[in-house]
């Protein structure tokens, strides 16, 4: 029994480093519609520049970190202004495809700048395992269930209070629409980017800490695809419930089937993801869309 | 349609035809007997390029069908590709089978897997379906990498040259007529798919699948189709690919050359089949430009070969980019411009 409960635990501090990432995903389709393919490159972004910032400038990490999602939340600002401002109105599926451009090239320049070679964060948390309903995890795995908790609090609250959020969710509803009240379409798109940039680089910063910091931690956009689809995708406690399953899934299979499969963890979430679509199309708090033609 | 002057439709037949003037016919004729002559002037190099040019250029048919034409978005292109590259490679070297038997098969097996993940794209659409190919990608590469027994995992396998009678084909001189023919054979295929009453169905479901199902096209089966047809091109390609090479190896079949398949036919022009030729040109000779300029380079900076693969990857996401901001329909559109200006030249009108 005692074995079950560690092995949750672990899972669901797992999920909770998806479920901040699959946040960021939430946010931009929220907020603009768009499915962005690249958040995983803004993920992995967000951890260069923090390495950037405390190793190579030679910061404090705390000042680091806070330089890091100012950085990070200009960035989403610019490639919301340079990238996807022309394509307001556009195809979703063209807008689709800008943004599987946009991984392509950060890739490209994370490469070029950092090269292969994977860099550590400075150790900013002891190595000592600590104690949670009896199942010894990692300080970092606490830390990133108190992120996702302060996360997705303040994004619920975000939605429903501010009258920036509601802008938000009117401009997903229908652009022209929002437009004619009065809403900026363009500062939604800005701001979504950005805040979405800004979650992803905590993203990274956590994810950074557990692997290390790497030019592949942009698949870990993909990895969470399924957490977001699983909860649907224009819900933000979605995203932290798929997050969670995701994680107890994954780690349930690495314990359980890894001997046999190698390597099964990676691609569990994908097979859970493929049969649940079949069941329900929309997700589990997705909005079942009406068309009409 | 823009016909060309003096050129009248009189019959059914001549309305349908794809080539109708004598130009046309002589420009084809010439076309093809250049490409006969291409090994007699490239070297091994070249024609290794031009070779795998050619396979990638019927496996992008195949996406061209699926997504420029049917509309079910695609990014698991190269895990199909893979499929049908281990499928033959297998097929020749466990089992024996002749190569010419192998490819074909090869190709079905294919399909029936793309049946497999269509299967998914009855009940989902848009971004949904998008994660289900993308589910599609890992799954598949991950029974790649792992069934070692079968496929000798990361370290990759063997695929033979292919033989007829006394004749092997193991020099890119010979291999070359192979893969020629067969890209004619999947062109006059392919183009000939979208204008029947099952490409126009393909066209109706992207254009809008609510309509098309109102009309009395049945979503269901022409969803499968499409990635029947699209993933069986993808096989082919991907085989005739596994064979140029000698060696297949999982890493050239991953998601990010998924996301490639998908660049050529954007850059080419989503919904025609001559976009394909033009996107997979365009591409391939811009990588092997960018090549051939950083490896001179390198005598200058060591080390700027390197590059290759980052630039390149930087690149090609700008030119993805730069297209759909620009030129939506791809280079296709600009050749039609090109070739509506060059009916009237001299005259504007």
């Amino acid at each position: 029994m005692s074995v079950i409960l560690e092995h949750l635990v672990i899972g669901i501090a797992v999920g909770a480093v998806y479920s901040i990432v699959a946040l960021g995903f939430v946010l931009i389709y929220k907020a603009t519609g768009i499915f962005n393919l690249a958040q995983g490159s803004l993920l992995c972004l967000g951890a260069y520049i923090c390495y950037f910032l405390s190793i190579t400038v030679g910061l404090p990490f705390y000042v680091s970190i806070i330089l890091t999602l100012v950085v990070a939340f200009l960035i989403g600002l610019l490639i919301e202004f340079i990238f996807l401002r022309r394509m307001i109105g556009q195809s979703h599926l063209a807008i689709l495809m800008i943004t599987i451009g946009l991984y392509l090239m950060l890739r490209g320049v994370v490469l070029i700048t950092w090269g292969v070679y994977s860099k550590s964060l400075p150790s900013y948390l002891s190595a000592e395992p600590i104690n949670i309903l009896g199942a010894n995890v990692l300080p970092i795995f606490a830390l990133s269930l108190v992120a996702a908790a302060i996360l997705f609090a303040i994004f619920i609250l975000f939605f429903r209070y501010t009258s920036i959020g509601v802008a938000m969710r009117a401009t997903q509803d229908n652009q022209q629409v929002a437009q004619s009240v009065g809403i900026s379409v363009k500062r939604v798109f800005g701001m979504s980017w950005a805040i979405a940039s800004l979650t992803a680089a905590v993203g990274g910063i956590i994810v950074g800490t557990i692997l290390s910091v790497g030019y592949s931690l942009d698949d870990f956009g993909f990895k969470v695809l399924p957490a977001v689809i699983l909860g649907g995708l224009e819900s933000v406690p979605g995203a932290l419930i798929g997050g969670i399953i995701l994680g107890i899934a994954e780690h349930f299979g690495a314990a359980y089937l890894g001997s046999w499969l190698i390597g099964i963890e990676d691609v569990i979430p994908y097979i859970i993801l493929l049969v649940l679509l079949l069941i329900v199309p929309y997700g589990i708090f997705g909005l079942k869309r009406i068309e009409r033609i | 349609m823009h016909l060309p002057c003096r050129t009248f439709n009189e019959t059914y037949e001549q309305d349908m035809a794809i080539v109708r003037t004598r130009l046309q016919w002589i420009l084809l004729a010439a076309a093809i007997v250049f490409g006969l002559c291409i090994p007699l002037f490239t070297g091994t190099y070249m024609l290794t390029i031009v070779i795998t040019t050619m396979s990638i250029i019927i496996a992008a048919l195949g996406i061209q069908i699926l997504t420029g034409y049917c509309g079910q978005l695609s990014v698991g292109h190269a895990a199909f590709v893979a499929i049908g590259a281990y499928t033959s490679a297998l097929l020749v070297s466990q089992s024996g089978l002749s190569f010419w038997i192998a490819v074909p098969v090869a190709g079905i097996a294919t399909g029936l897997v793309g049946l497999l993940v269509g299967l998914t794209s009855i009940r989902l659409k848009g971004f949904y379906l998008i994660i289900s190919t993308l589910a599609a990608q890992f799954i598949i590469m991950y029974v790649i990498i792992h069934w070692t027994s079968v496929t000798g995992g990361s370290f990759g396998m063997s695929a033979p040259a292919p033989k007829l009678g006394g004749v092997v084909f193991a020099s890119p001189q010979s291999y070359f007529y192979i893969v020629f023919i067969a890209l004619l054979i999947a062109t006059y295929v392919a183009k000939n798919i979208v204008r029947t009453n099952v490409g126009r169905a393909f066209i109706a479901i992207r254009d809008n699948d609510l309509a098309a199902e109102v009309m009395g096209i049945h979503l269901t089966v022409y969803k499968l189709l499409a990635f029947f047809i699209g993933c069986a091109f993808a096989g082919i390609g991907g085989a005739l690919a596994a064979h140029a090479r000698g060696v297949i190896t999982p890493d050239s079949y991953t998601l990010i050359q998924s996301f490639w398949y998908l660049g050529y036919i954007i850059i080419g022009g989503l919904g025609t089949i001559t976009g394909v030729f033009f996107g997979v040109i365009f591409v391939s000779a811009l990588n092997n430009g960018l090549a051939i300029f950083l490896s001179s380079l390198s005598t200058i900076f060591p080390g700027a070969g390197s590059l290759l693969a980052p630039l390149m990857l930087v690149i090609f996401g700008l030119v993805i980019i730069l297209f759909l901001t620009f030129e939506p329909r791809g280079l296709a559109h600009r050749w039609q411009i090109f070739k509506v200006y060059y009916r009237l030249w001299p005259f504007s009108y």
